[in-house]
């Protein structure tokens, strides 16, 4: 069961970087309803990250508004967006970004623990996490030691252990190879599509595509509905 | 090895650009170099005016005079002035009196009253006399009490001709009046007066101190021979200069030693960031290398940017250390006047070669803490340019190196200290003893904060581990300055127990030599020069309420032949008090002082001159030469020249002087007060005698003591500066490295405050890593100052007393520092979005 469920809205949404020419993104509105899957596309450099930082408060946007339920995440504190990130928010990296100074164990505990789970309640919910997940033998070793799909369930067994209300993975397989890919996509996809949780995803996977609700992809900073010849292969 | 066409430049300018995109790197490392190099400029430059000062001085004050006529033990009789104009037909010569008196204006610090004739003083072109005295000679000879004051000194007083100067001791109420000012190059502290008005205030028996005059040296040959018989001493002032000179060495050595260390502090920041540049451009370097550049390319490279940035550095230091010196100067003359001479003289401005010496040390330096970085950097292979290994391997990669640099630092360091030839081979020793220290500093520093973070993993405190764990992996990067802060901090705690020590040595030894409670003072004008006077006036003393016994003392300058160490002859048999401390039993030893032809020494004495308890020591009695068994030596810390102790009665029969100085009272227990208030009573009815206490001199030597060691205080803040800017640099170096760590911890919801308490814990447990480090460190540098650098500059043994409360400040001062230098990379490192961190790397 998931914390407190909870819509996204982007309101008139634009990001321009620094130096940059054009804008990475203009003028964005989009809704995704509590419990969506939702699949970003789009090339390489054309916002895809940019538009899941800013969802997930990593990032702000130049202009626009961002909701998540009634908090604008603009105009909240970073010490408020900080609690955003820690209660409601799970978020899976390219480069799985564990910290490699904590062992896996302890990267599981880091959201359980900011989150004031109990310690105890804590470390039962991580090991169980592992368990389930057939990386009960990893818990002690660092991630330097973990082959790539290892890193990268741990990474999204990280995003989950709190139960946030919107698990959000920024090509989440782009470093692995296809098997490692697909069995990481498939525990993604398991704690993602949890009663109430909103699962947004930027991937190349067809296969990710197909199963998604919605596939909205990202040209010249816009944000429509994908083609279907975009979803073949 | 071939190096490739590819244009130096062009590594260079990359290079160059690298430090653009990191300017509080570049800054750090710039304020480290300039402050070390600033350190050793200040110095040199306060030591470089003190010597011109002198120069100066006896320019003003010696004009062409190349020879004085001294008495060893007691004055120049006035008949040797008329002998030598008359018999020797020397015109060129000028009697001079010479004493040092407190006056109401600024009582906390003497002057000296000279007294000269004018008329004789011109003959030997006192450089001030055809501007001010000659035009003044008549006032001066004839008005009692006229003075002349140096412009300096009257600007200083805010005084001007016509002015009236009270005398401070309430005995002499002489008043001295200002009937002009002569031009001076600043500071220096003499008043002029005529003779008779000089013999008058200072109160001194009959004689003169000394006569200057100008010979040549086939005379100058005949005249000692002559003099010499008559227990006089004829020098000349280049071997004065000379031994000025000397008995300031070690104190300036000791100053520059300190300077260098903080410029030693100052290189490991230079390698600390040098270090971090390289392993930043490793993909840079590796890629260079693919395309062609060689390594000597890459080397040379690395060593030109420590270059362009060491200049950068080197001239605000330059600029910061001629500002320091300013301010220094007037420490170390005022130190040098406490404790030397009692000129005080201002500031000289800077020497070419001065500046150069310094520039080429901070280039040196510079140079030398980026060879390491620079053959790293030449090391990269083109396939590894993507392989970034754990920097922590790479230190351990090194430690073979390491190690073996760290044995022979330590060896040689430890054979030059064993039995080191003079104060900078000491030196010498030392800082190889501290740079082998620094060098295996990392290598302990891991293993302490890889320890904390595996209890704090134990104990399930994320944060800790995290710390302890990141504060390990991220050694090879802040290994250079916790190295730096431990230096700092070790010089801290060294230097700290080194003084506390000698404070405690020194309050110890005034326990002994200010034994009695009430000192009197007899002036020449208590004319206690025959047996009859002074019988009556002990007789006076020993009637005085609550008196249980008291002793006699006369100190001259020692009749050796260079006059430069002190005598002190003292009634032995009266057997009371404590003094002196030796290593033989007192009532042995005064025993044996009162039998015969016996002295005892002082440790500075017996080191300065190579003699030991058995030796013999020959003095300058009237009947010629004569030896005298030295007992035993004794501690004293009065003089660093040294200092000669005897029996009183068999230092009259020697040497014809009846005169005394001081007479301690020891007052019977619980009748302190009513003595003073007695001998108060007994010299307001009496001439020539001042009355103190034990107790006020003892805050008085304690005072200047503290005032010694001012400039002291003042390096090893410097030091800590240094320290504390590489420990930020490091930190700052450590924040670009760690900023993605940072990013995903935020990612994951870890609010600012927790990154910046996360941030602190880290670095302030490296502080704390560094600061228990410099414990031990601190503890035998301290060792070697006490032991071994001040037994050969000063040549006096001391307490070896580590303060526990100094210790735990120099821990907390590390971890502060820590914490303060960490305070604003972390505040950097939240300042951003987490995105932009994420993106960046």
């Amino acid at each position: 069961m998931v914390n407190n469920a909870t819509d996204l809205r982007l309101v008139g949404v634009s990001k321009r970087y620094r130096d940059a020419g054009r804008p990475v993104l203009t003028n964005l509105d989009l809704e995704i309803a509590a419990g969506d899957y939702v699949v970003v596309i789009g090339r390489s450099g054309s916002g895809k990250s940019t538009l899941l930082n800013i969802m997930g408060g990593l990032d702000l946007p130049s202009t626009g508004e961002v909701w998540c339920g009634d908090r604008d995440l603009v105009r909240l504190s970073e010490t408020e967006r900080a609690a955003y990130r820690r209660r409601d928010l799970g978020f899976v990296f390219q480069a799985f970004n564990l910290v490699p100074t904590l062992t896996v164990l302890e990267n599981l505990r880091v959201p359980a623990e900011l989150n004031r789970l109990p310690r105890q309640t804590a470390l039962q919910r991580c090991q169980q996490l592992l368990e389930d997940a057939g990386l009960s033998d990893c818990a002690r070793r660092f991630p330097a030691e973990l082959s790539g799909g290892e890193q990268q369930r741990v990474a999204i067994l990280r995003a989950v252990v709190h139960e946030p209300s919107i698990l959000i993975a920024d090509e989440p397989t782009g470093n692995l190879d296809l098997e490692t890919a697909r069995r990481s996509l498939a525990l993604l996809e398991q704690h993602g599509q949890q009663e109430g949780r909103t699962l947004i995803m930027a991937t190349h996977s067809p296969e990710v595509m197909g199963r998604a609700r919605r596939v909205l992809a990202i040209r010249d900073g816009h944000l429509e509905p994908a083609d279907s010849d975009e979803l073949v292969p | 090895m071939i190096d490739s066409p590819i244009m130096p430049s062009l590594p260079l300018r990359a290079g160059l650009r690298f430090y653009r995109r990191h300017p509080s790197q570049l800054v750090l490392t710039i304020a480290g170099i300039a402050l070390g190099v600033a350190a050793v400029v200040a110095i040199d430059l306060a030591a470089y005016s003190a010597n011109q000062a002198f120069s100066a001085t006896t320019r003003l004050f010696r004009g062409q005079a190349t020879h004085e006529i001294i008495r060893p033990a007691g004055r120049v009789p006035a008949d040797v002035f008329v002998e030598l104009r008359r018999d020797w037909g020397i015109r060129d010569s000028a009697p001079i009196i010479e004493g040092r008196l407190r006056l109401t204006i600024d009582p906390r610090q003497r002057v000296s009253l000279l007294g000269v004739d004018p008329l004789s003083a011109a003959r030997l072109d006192w450089s001030f006399l055809p501007t001010a005295a000659a035009a003044r000679s008549f006032e001066l000879l004839t008005e009692p009490g006229a003075v002349l004051l140096p412009e300096s000194l009257a600007t200083e007083w805010g005084v001007s001709e016509g002015a009236v100067l009270e005398m401070f001791e309430p005995r002499r109420s002489q008043p001295l009046r200002i009937v002009g000012t002569f031009p001076d190059s600043g500071g220096e502290r003499f008043l002029l007066a005529d003779l008779a008005t000089a013999q008058e205030v200072l109160a001194k028996p009959e004689g003169l101190s000394r006569i200057d005059l100008r010979i040549d040296d086939l005379r100058a040959g005949q005249l000692g021979k002559a003099l010499a018989a008559r227990g006089l001493r004829l020098r000349s002032l280049s071997e004065r200069a000379g031994q000025l000179d000397g008995m300031t060495r070690s104190f300036r050595i000791n100053l520059q030693a300190l300077s260098l260390l903080t410029l030693v502090v100052g290189a490991f920041l230079v390698y600390s960031t040098i270090a971090f540049g390289v392993v930043r451009r490793r993909e840079t370097f590796g890629l260079l290398r693919s395309l062609g550049t060689g390594r000597r390319q890459i080397y040379a490279v690395v060593l030109a940017e420590t270059l362009a940035l060491a200049a950068v550095g080197i001239g605000l230091g330059l600029l910061a250390g001629i500002a320091l010196g300013s301010g220094l100067v007037r420490l170390v003359l005022r130190t040098i006047g406490d404790l030397y001479l009692s000129t005080a003289v201002d500031y000289y401005g800077v020497s070419a070669a001065l500046l150069g010496k310094a520039a080429l040390l901070g280039a040196g330096a510079s140079i030398a803490a980026a060879m390491l970085p620079a053959a790293e950097a030449a090391s990269v292979q083109p396939r590894s340019a993507m392989n970034t290994a754990a920097p922590i391997r790479r230190l351990y990669r090194r430690w073979p190196w390491q190690a073996a640099m760290v044995v022979v630092a330590a060896g040689v360091g430890a054979v030059l200290l064993v039995q080191p030839a003079s104060l900078p081979v000491a030196f010498a020793g030392i800082f190889l003893v501290l740079i082998a220290a620094a060098l295996v500093a990392p290598l302990l520093v891991y293993p302490l904060v890889h320890s904390f973070g595996a209890m704090a993993a134990a104990a399930g405190w994320l944060p800790g581990a995290y710390a302890g764990r990141s504060a390990a992996v991220n050694l090879s990067r802040t290994g250079a300055a916790s190295a730096a802060l431990m230096l700092a901090v070790a010089t801290f705690i060294g230097v700290g127990v080194m003084i506390g020590s000698f404070r405690v040595s020194v309050t110890d030894w005034l326990d002994y030599s200010l034994d009695a409670d009430v000192l009197i003072r007899v002036q020449a004008d208590a004319r206690v020069d025959n047996a009859a006077a002074e019988a009556r006036l002990l007789e006076n003393l020993r009637a005085l309420p609550g008196v249980a016994g008291l002793r006699v003392s006369r100190r001259v300058a020692l009749p050796d032949g260079e006059g430069l160490a002190g005598l002190l002859a003292v009634r032995t048999k009266a057997g009371v008090g404590r003094w002196p401390k030796a290593s033989i039993p007192r009532a042995v030893l005064l025993e044996r002082l009162a039998s015969g032809n016996r002295v005892i020494v002082s440790e500075a004495f017996a080191t300065k001159r190579g003699v030991a308890a058995g030796d013999d020591l020959t003095l300058m009695t009237v009947d010629g030469p004569r030896a005298f068994a030295i007992d035993a030596v004794f501690v004293d810390y009065s003089s660093d020249i040294g200092l000669v102790a005897m029996d009183l009665d068999i230092y009259r029969r020697h040497f014809a002087d009846t005169g005394i100085d001081t007479i301690g009272l020891f007052a019977v227990p619980g009748s302190d007060e009513k003595l003073l208030a007695g001998a108060r009573e007994l010299a307001s009815r009496s001439d020539g005698l001042q009355v103190g206490t034990s107790k006020m001199l003892r805050e008085f030597s304690l005072e200047i003591f503290d005032r010694t060691f001012t400039i002291t205080q003042v390096l090893r803040l410097i030091a800590g500066l240094v320290a504390v800017i590489a420990i930020l640099n490091a930190l700052q170096a450590q924040r670009l490295d760690s900023a993605r760590e940072i990013a995903v911890l935020r990612s994951i919801g870890l609010a600012p405050t927790a990154v910046m308490r996360l941030g602190l814990l880290q670095t302030g447990l490296l502080g704390c890593c560094a600061g228990l480090l410099a414990v031990p460190l601190g503890m035998l540098l301290a060792w070697l100052l006490i032991f071994v650098v001040n037994r050969i500059a000063f040549g006096w043994s001391m307490l070896f007393v580590p303060d526990l409360t100094l210790l735990l400040q120099g821990v907390l001062l590390a971890a502060l520092a820590g914490v303060i230098a960490g305070w604003w990379p972390t505040r950097q490192s939240v300042r951003d979005l987490p995105a932009v961190d994420l993106r960046e790397l």
